[in-house]
């Protein structure tokens, strides 16, 4: 006999959720029972009228809405609800957003949902703003570029220390995870930065931009003026890990970093005298990290993962500064880049509209590049590798897809997060490596300003010093925000690569280094 | 492999629109239920997108061994209670119906008989909004939404006999409330 009450088992009878001895007693008790058929009858006419009940529909645009919503979760889920990546998201549900991203779920790496973030993040970030700007900064900080000064003063500080020191690290920054306490906790730091073997590089900072409130930049206000860096002066960072082919292990064309900067023009090249200008403009146009971007921004809580892994890869020490220190000055800095370009590189898109009108059925992109995952878009790097600032329908491309990543920046907002490694200059070299080989990838725009000094000179110092210079570098992260979001993904018939493309072209402006020793405050 | 499997792959293969295919397919479902259990369309509006998002951004932690529309019930459940627990409701279903400006069901008939169903509708959900929490939300997963007790009870986190003893108790409170309906329904 069941346990249930009559009635309980009648209910159940009614869900069809009984079977055996339960079954047998419902139906005895029905057909025997006048109550129990009563109730039978009135639970199903409950039913009834709890199905007629209305129903609730929602609109048309709500499945937009949500994919709207995911994508600026997964975009913008690393910044603060205060931040300037999602104004426009209420708080309450960026808060919720943040909770999710921030569960303690793991989130595999390079999968499905990475798939996903890359492949949404792309428009958004990839067609507008996201740079990954690399700073290293040289501790002193008595000599620093003037532009810092005088297009940031708000965010200088007056103590005369550098980004990333005491300060500089806001340990109440919402949403941040990487905490160079926390880090020293879990003992990422490594070593502690002697501050009187402090390997000091020196790089202009353009406009100041990425620079946070708090990153105290001392420049005396008779600094000279930056000088340009040649192209073999600077020496970029090769991932020793770095295969010599030139492909990565994810199918992308991913040759050594130093790839760009130095590869010759092909003869074809009618422009060589402006391919050799920019090559002399000492740019490493690295194509970049939509896997870092995306990394930190995927989740608030995830802030600065990434970098906090190559933290503990490299025993390197990884602070992350408030990205809400930008609150209120949504697009400056995006602002600046786009001012650089103009001023940088007017006459090249002169030279290039002509070439455009002349060439620009011949644009369609042939060269058989890979194609980045979900996006119908190919590799920006094994672009720039397979045709390094080579022909003249490059220059048309590169005009064409600057004039767009001109005119959706106009509508981007610019957030940044700012990282800064600290420790053993060949450390934080490979982890920089590593981020630029990420980057590879998938073609964000990374721009490194300024260069380290010469390794002979560093390696004589490390000699002299018998370890491993100490170095600290400064990454500003700077990445699509609200408004990039309507951005629609280009149609796959669209010129591949050209919005990534046109990111590396934005912050092409003249890179410019003192060097010069100084000491670590830290 | 189910439709829903299929959109679901495809979503982890980088193509959203398939994620769209499958809001589409259950929004309005999820949004009527959870409009019931809240009582509240504006907040089953947020909480129902919410869960989309969560389901969309950890969709590859699905494991597949329930449904997706039970997966993303429970989220949306769970967020529904996060909500209900930080702010308690003051929108009675009746005003939220009001709100949402939705129309019931069965709406044909002369302006008698639309009059009756509409007091008929009126009352169900009135005896439905005076139900505790734990009696509507299992009330409506089985009656709204047709879940098996093995379903509410994964979706719920309650044992299958809560679940079933819950939704006797609801229906009693119900049927005591709506007695005099119910018997003229049986007429």
């Amino acid at each position: 006999m069941s346990s249930l009450s009559h009635d309980e088992l009648i209910s159940a009878y009614l869900d069809g959720e009984l079977s055996g001895d339960e079954l047998a007693s419902a139906e005895k008790l029905i057909a025997e029972n006048a109550e129990s058929r009563q109730l039978l009858d009135e639970l199903r006419s409950l039913r009834s009228g709890i199905e007629s009940l209305p129903r609730h529909r929602l609109d048309e645009d709500f499945a937009g809405r949500v994919l709207d919503r995911a994508e600026r979760t997964m975009v913008a889920g690393g910044i603060s609800p205060a931040a300037a990546t999602s104004p426009a998201a209420p708080v309450a549900m960026a808060a919720q957003a943040r909770d999710v991203a921030s569960s303690k779920e793991p989130l595999p790496e390079f999968d499905g949902r990475d798939r996903i973030v890359r492949m949404i993040a792309w428009p958004a970030i990839a067609v507008a703003a996201a740079i990954l700007i690399m700073f290293v900064m040289q501790p002193g900080g008595d000599d620093l570029a003037p532009e810092v000064a005088q297009h940031e003063p708000a965010e200088l500080g007056d103590d005369g220390r550098n980004a990333g020191e005491a300060g500089a690290v806001d340990r109440g920054a919402e949403g941040l995870a990487v905490s160079d306490d926390s880090l020293r906790r879990e003992g990422i730091a490594g070593r502690e930065l002697a501050s009187d073997s402090a390997e000091e590089f020196r790089l202009d900072v353009p406009g100041g931009a990425g620079l946070p409130r708090g990153a105290s930049v001392p420049l005396p206000a008779d600094a000279p003026a930056p000088r340009s860096i040649a192209a073999a002066d600077r020496e970029p960072i090769v991932p020793s890990s770095a295969p010599a082919d030139g492909h990565g292990d994810h199918g992308y064309a991913a040759p050594a970093p130093s790839a760009i900067a130095t590869a010759e023009p092909q003869t074809t090249d009618p422009q060589p005298a402006a391919a050799e200008r920019r090559k002399d403009k000492g740019l490493d146009t690295l194509v970049a990290a939509a896997e870092i971007v995306t990394a930190t921004a995927t989740a608030e809580g995830d802030d600065g993962d990434e970098l906090a892994a190559l933290g503990r890869k490299y025993e390197l020490l990884v602070t992350v500064q408030n990205p809400a220190q930008r609150r209120g000055r949504p697009g400056r800095a995006l602002g600046k880049v786009q001012d650089l370009l103009e001023e940088d590189d007017r006459a090249e898109r002169d030279e290039a509209e002509t070439q455009s009108r002349e060439g620009a059925s011949a644009a369609a992109d042939d060269d058989g590049s890979p194609t980045l995952p979900g996006t119908g878009k190919q590799s920006s790097r094994s672009r720039a590798v397979a045709r390094p600032f080579s022909s003249d329908r490059d220059d048309a491309d590169r005009h064409a897809q600057r004039s767009d990543a001109e005119g959706l920046a106009n509508k981007a907002e610019l957030a940044q997060r700012v990282y800064v490694l600290e420790g053993a200059r060949s450390q934080v070299e490979a982890a920089l490596a590593e981020l630029t080989a990420e980057a590879t990838r998938f073609g964000l725009a990374t721009v490194r300003r300024g260069s380290p000094p010469p390794k002979a000179q560093a390696g004589q110092r490390a000699a002299s010093a018998g370890e491993d210079a100490q170095v600290r570098v400064v990454i500003v992260v700077a990445g699509a925000a609200d408004g990039l979001v309507d951005a629609s993904p280009p149609a796959a018939t669209e010129k591949p690569a050209a919005d990534a493309r046109a990111v590396p072209q934005a912050a092409e402006v003249e890179a410019s280094e003192e060097t010069g020793e100084g000491s670590s405050d830290r | 492999m189910t439709d829903d499997a299929v959109l679901i792959d495809e979503t982890l293969a980088g193509q959203p629109q398939a994620f769209g295919r499958l809001v589409t397919k259950y929004q309005d479902r999820l949004f009527n239920a959870i409009t019931h259990v809240l009582g509240s369309a504006d907040d089953a509006q947020d909480v129902v997108q919410e869960a989309f998002v969560q389901a969309f951004v950890k969709l590859e932690t699905f494991k597949r061994q329930s449904a997706f529309y039970t997966w993303i019930y429970r989220i949306a459940f769970n967020q529904a209670m996060t909500l209900r627990r930080r702010n308690r409701p003051t929108v009675s279903i009746d005003q939220s119906r009001e709100e949402s400006g939705e129309e019931p069901i069965g709406n044909e008939g002369g302006p008698a008989a639309r009059l009756e169903q509409q007091d008929r509708v009126a009352q169900v959900q009135a005896a439905l909004a005076q139900l505790s929490e734990d009696y509507r939300s299992v009330l409506v997963l089985r009656e709204m939404e047709g879940f098996h007790y093995d379903d509410i009870s994964e979706i719920l986190d309650l044992p299958v006999g809560t679940v079933r003893s819950r939704l006797h108790r609801a229906r009693m409170q119900m049927r005591e409330q709506l007695k005099t309906v119910l018997q003229e329904d049986l007429r």
